[in-house]
């Protein structure tokens, strides 16, 4: 199929767009765009929402975006307010503001300054959080480094570093009364590292264990640092190579 | 039902680490659909399918002996259907399906063009249902109708094919991989077929 000419199309004011193909779309003011769309740019000023698909190789939300269907991005940063319905495949996911995702996300980087919610799994090569999220299912991802500055929980993790220590900075004066913490099922990567974290099992092959864990069991294969005030319950080594 | 296998098992067996199962689930080397999670006594678990994903790891672990990138065994092991295209000569040429099937699949479609990889599997599945007897030339004539206007809806997501017969009537029908299915006594599962592991052969024996 030849490539068709992509369009540019800008919604200022109150508006409404078909799906199809586009190059650029602004919306400044309130759209709502029926159908699925593949485009270069998605920029919503405004309020925006889509019903089906949507495709762009960068999108930014400094407004409010409801996207009733799935989303296929290269980039995508919300400094807004963003909803998907469906699951989301994202190359790099930057979130300022506050996003939430109904199904699962794939991502090679997420980056978390804000809210992140996702009802399924969140699969990516590094997640560098700063900020609050939810993740229904499991967090997959190589490198995990989180500072802690709200309530964060997944069902489980999995990786090969994990890192979790408690927020500092100027970052965490506006959330002086948040609980932070990490609540959790099970960690499991190659090394761990956990600060103020409640998980059933953490299994890795270097486990450290510091300051305001409560961990129920903690299986290592080589090396098991708990530092002081950190609580857990069993600590067990096992003979595996692998682990 | 496979034999399951649980995970701390898996990494003992297969000297793998957590980062390393993790990294290949991300990449897509092992599929979604073989994580099963199970409740135990010490809470959620997760399983395997014990043979395939031993097998899988083996796999894995050879082409990485040989320097192959993640990307290059993920194109291996789950192959991007969309790229592959045949002409039915070709097809016939390099002996990937049995004449019969061919020439059933020539009078339903337009066998002129050069056919996609989706639907060479859909024309092997066929294939596989006609040399095992299961199923007549007649009825493949309907099983090869079901797969073409299904198949392309799962959209490359897991999914088998099932022919089911009941008192002489033949029924043929796609459903995801996952889906566990119940008939009344008097019908009979006939075959049941993962597309997907067709299409997984096939890439191997395209290759």
């Amino acid at each position: 199929m030849a490539e068709q000419t992509r369009m540019d199309a800008k919604v200022a004011g109150d508006g409404a767009l078909s799906g199809g193909t586009y190059g650029n779309i602004t919306v400044n003011g309130a759209g709502s765009i029926n159908g699925d769309i593949d485009c270069l740019t998605f920029k919503i000023n405004g309020a925006s929402t889509n019903t089906g698909r949507v495709v762009a190789q960068t999108m930014v939300v400094n407004g409010s975006a409801t996207i009733n269907g799935e989303l296929q991005a290269g980039l995508l940063k919300v400094n807004g307010d963003t909803s998907v319905r469906d699951g989301a495949g994202v190359g790099q996911l930057i979130v300022n503001g506050n996003c939430q995702v109904g199904g699962s996300v794939a991502s090679h980087q997420v980056d978390l300054k804000g809210y992140l919610k996702v009802g399924g799994d969140l699969e990516t090569d590094a997640f560098s959080g700063d900020g609050a999220f939810q993740i229904g299912g499991l967090l997959n991802a190589g490198l995990i480094d989180l500072r802690l500055h709200g309530p964060a929980s997944a069902r489980e993790i999995g990786g090969e570093r994990v890192s979790v220590r408690l927020g500092s900075g100027w970052g965490s004066l506006f959330t002086f009364f948040a609980d932070k913490r990490l609540i959790t099922d099970s960690v499991e990567a190659d090394q761990v590292s956990l600060e103020y974290t409640t998980a059933k099992v953490v299994r890795g092959k270097d486990v450290t264990i510091g300051q305001g864990c409560s961990i129920g069991l903690v299986v290592y294969a080589e090396t098991y640092t708990p530092l002081a005030g950190a609580s857990v319950g069993e600590a067990r080594r096992v003979e595996n190579a692998a682990v | 039902m496979d034999e399951l296998i649980s995970k701390k098992d898996l990494l003992l067996q297969a000297n793998i680490s957590y980062g390393q199962l993790y990294r290949w689930k991300r990449k897509g080397l092992i599929p979604e659909e073989w994580f099963i999670r199970k409740s135990t006594f010490t809470g959620q678990e997760t399983f395997f399918p014990r043979d395939k994903v031993l097998l899988r790891i083996e796999k894995i672990k050879s082409m990485q002996s040989e320097d192959a990138s993640l990307d290059d065994i993920a194109d291996a092991v789950a192959p991007n259907l969309a790229t592959a295209t045949m002409t039915c000569d070709e097809v016939r040429e390099r002996n990937l399906v049995s004449a019969e099937a061919l020439e059933l699949f020539s009078a339903v479609c337009d066998a002129g063009q050069a056919l996609v990889f989706g639907e060479i599997v859909i024309l092997s599945a066929l294939d596989s249902l006609l040399k095992t007897g299961d199923v007549s030339i007649e009825e493949g004539r309907s099983v090869l109708t079901a797969l073409q206007e299904n198949y392309p809806a799962f959209e490359g997501r897991p999914c088998d094919l099932v022919f089911v017969r009941r008192m002489g009537l033949s029924l043929s029908m796609l459903v995801s991989s996952s889906a566990e299915m119940r008939f009344e006594p008097a019908a009979r599962l006939v075959a049941r077929l993962n597309l997907a592991e067709c299409a997984e052969a096939l890439s191997a024996r395209i290759r």
